[in-house]
């Protein structure tokens, strides 16, 4: 009896893990390795290279995966911007298992998640990634892989965190090294399923880094499951109407009552763009001057990524309030003056050089409140209709108190812009009996 | 004893004018005090008394050697300088160029809402001086003739050219594109005009006059 106990128990050990594998194959494969991950999808993922035409130098090097179709590479729009704003001077090819292929088109552009669809011409001979279109559980495993810089392809280990919504859009949060070339390489459950693409990592700190959700790509692609490459000018276009689209939606969120208005001295000016990010204020004014002097500071964060030093959807403001009881009106004006004048400086701001284009113009505000108004504008390049802007206004009131509001606007349309400038000027108001 | 006069240069001299006389101090000083309504509003910070100073000095230092060089030439032809018309000439020029370029003409644009032209004052204090300039010739050859007012007209017109193509490469070389063309043009909201606009319409406005006239040169 014992014996044959012995026996069954001996059998069961025998049998149990291939009638778990067989029963429950899912955590079987949870348990596969990161270098049995690694061998088995490296064939699907990509080096999504860029050349400059002029002398072949790389201009830049990310990382794509195979998903969908097996003629489908799946990358960053950052990683082939260059390619397809100035087609001129860049050269798009892909390094796989199978050597190089210069052989792409670009399909189709998410430039607020991020992603680009690439068609080749001549199909891998790799398995197209499956998705897990969900956000996976906080502390679940998974690793990332890519191609960091002139390194070997890799496969990093890391734990999920959620998903942080700062940027335009919501990324997982993947705590594990994401490097520089490992952008567009897929990030991937402990069973090999795609939940993200790697798109950033965090500068202030450590093994940060963010993923584009699975659910955004899998959008993407049912979107364009039937399309052809459409050609440069049209997903130029393309871009231009989502920089657009994303605009008014920053228009309406600055509806948003809460933090719209702030008090600065006698002056009601704008306040928090969007949620989450407060204005900063400080005093700016030193010792032994004969006036003090506010300011304030808001942002909507980054925006989106257009090309090197060029956003869409960004906003900067910053307000400043001047005040002393001591100097003459015409000295008030003069320190207003300069601080517009102070303002004149853009070279700081890194982004493509470009002709300004300025006019003013003088307004009526709330309680027939003068305002003059100096506006500056200039093409994003290469995308008819979105435009940088740069607005100062400065309120003609009477009295020891100056403002100056500055409004700096990247990527937006002309009737968005209007419309951010409307809403800033129409919560300005002067009560000269407010004291701070 | 009969005492013949030997013809001097002392005898030479013609009795001076006292209109000049009294107007030259006169107008020295309210020269001065025009400069001083310009500079002392901009004196806001500690730093600030050095830099202006040294403008008042330098305009000082420019008035005085204009007026030198001036009485020079009207020495060497009328062997006498003249010192009190030229200074008086030369101040008064001063005197417009801080009360009514400087001041009055830019506060008027303010108070009406016209921005102020890229150059304006480059090239109207330039005519301002080469206007004085050929007062300054009459004064020194006492009188024009055709020839001088040619010479004149020739010297002015460079001038002006010059002053004008300063002021369009100031606003349009590599540098320009760094910063926004912002011409500085506020005085206290005294004397406002009422704009015409509200904030919708002023920015319709705005729009259609600026925004159509880049779209044309802009075409990307």
């Amino acid at each position: 009896m014992s014996l044959w106990h012995g026996k069954i128990i001996q059998m069961m050990r025998s049998f149990l893990p291939c009638l778990l594998a067989l029963i429950l194959p899912l955590p079987a494969q949870a348990q596969e390795s990161a270098q049995s991950l690694y061998d088995r999808i490296r064939p699907s993922v990509v080096v999504v290279k860029v050349e400059s035409r002029a002398n072949q130098g790389v201009a830049s090097v990310a990382s794509g995966f195979v998903t969908a179709r097996p003629d489908w590479v799946v990358t960053n729009y950052h990683a082939i911007s260059d390619v397809l704003l100035e087609p001129d001077d860049h050269l798009l090819s892909i390094q796989s298992l199978q050597g190089r292929d210069a052989g792409v088109q670009i399909l189709a552009v998410d430039v607020r998640n991020d992603l680009a669809i690439l068609q080749l011409d001549t199909p891998l001979s790799a398995t197209p990634l499956p998705l897990r279109e969900t956000v996976p559980a906080k502390g679940e495993s998974g690793f990332s892989m890519g191609k960091p810089g002139s390194y070997e392809h890799s496969i990093v280990p890391g734990t999920f965190n959620g998903l942080i919504d700062e940027r335009s859009q919501p990324n997982i949060v993947f705590s594990g090294a994401i490097n520089a070339g490992m952008s567009g390489g897929p990030t991937l459950d402990a069973r090999g399923q795609v939940v993200g693409v790697n798109v950033a990592t965090s500068t202030q700190h450590q093994l940060i880094g963010l993923a584009v959700p699975a659910e955004a790509l899998g959008q993407l692609l049912r979107r364009h499951a039937n399309d052809k490459p459409p050609g440069l000018p049209a997903l130029r276009a393309d871009i231009a109407r989502q920089a657009g689209d994303y605009g008014r939606q920053l228009l309406g969120q600055l509806d948003l009552p809460d933090n719209s208005v702030r008090r600065l001295g006698p002056y009601n000016v704008r306040g928090d763009l969007i949620e989450g990010m407060p204005c900063s204020s400080r005093r700016q004014d030193k010792p032994g001057y004969p006036y003090t002097q506010h300011a304030q500071t808001c942002s909507n964060g980054d925006g989106l990524y257009l090309m090197d030093g060029q956003y869409a959807g960004r906003i900067r403001t910053g307000t400043f309030w001047i005040r002393s009881q001591d100097l003459s009106a015409r000295a008030i004006a003069q320190l207003a003056e300069r601080r517009l004048t102070a303002l004149r400086d853009v070279s700081a701001e890194d982004s493509p050089p470009g002709r300004w284009h300025c006019t003013e113009q003088r307004l009526r505000a709330r309680f027939d409140l003068p305002v003059q108004l100096h506006a500056c504008r200039r093409p994003v390049q290469h995308l008819a209709g979105v435009y940088d802007y740069r607005f100062r206004y400065v309120p003609l009131n009477q009295g020891p108190d100056a403002l100056v509001v500055a409004l700096g606007l990247s990527g937006f349309d002309d009737a968005t812009a209007q419309g951010v400038l409307r809403k800033s000027l129409e919560t300005l108001r002067y009560t000269p009996q407010a004291r701070p | 004893m009969k005492v013949i006069l030997l013809p001097s240069a002392a005898n030479r001299v013609k009795a001076q004018p006292t209109a000049p006389l009294l107007l030259a101090p006169a107008l020295v000083l309210a020269w001065l005090a025009s400069m001083a309504l310009n500079l002392l509003p901009g004196l806001l910070r500690p730093t600030d008394t050095a830099l202006y100073l040294e403008l008042a000095v330098t305009d000082i230092t420019q008035l005085s050697l204009w007026v030198a060089a001036w009485a020079w030439v009207t020495h060497t032809r009328q062997q006498r300088t003249r010192l009190a018309e030229h200074t008086a000439l030369a101040a008064g020029t001063g005197l417009l160029d801080n009360a009514v370029l400087s001041l009055a003409l830019p506060w008027a644009f303010f108070a009406m809402g016209w921005p102020w032209p890229a150059g304006l004052y480059d090239i109207s204090r330039t005519a301002l001086i080469t206007l004085t300039a050929l007062l300054h010739l009459a004064l020194a050859c006492e009188g024009l003739t055709p020839r001088r007012l040619g010479l004149w007209l020739l010297a002015s017109t460079l001038a002006l050219g010059l002053t004008a193509a300063n002021s369009w490469i100031e606003h349009n070389d590599s540098e320009a594109l760094d910063s926004l063309p912002y011409q500085p043009n506020l005085y206290p909201a005294i004397w406002v005009k009422t704009p015409e606009y509200g904030i919708e319409e002023g920015l319709k406005v705005m729009w259609e006059g600026w925004g159509e006239a880049q779209d044309k040169k802009d075409k990307p």
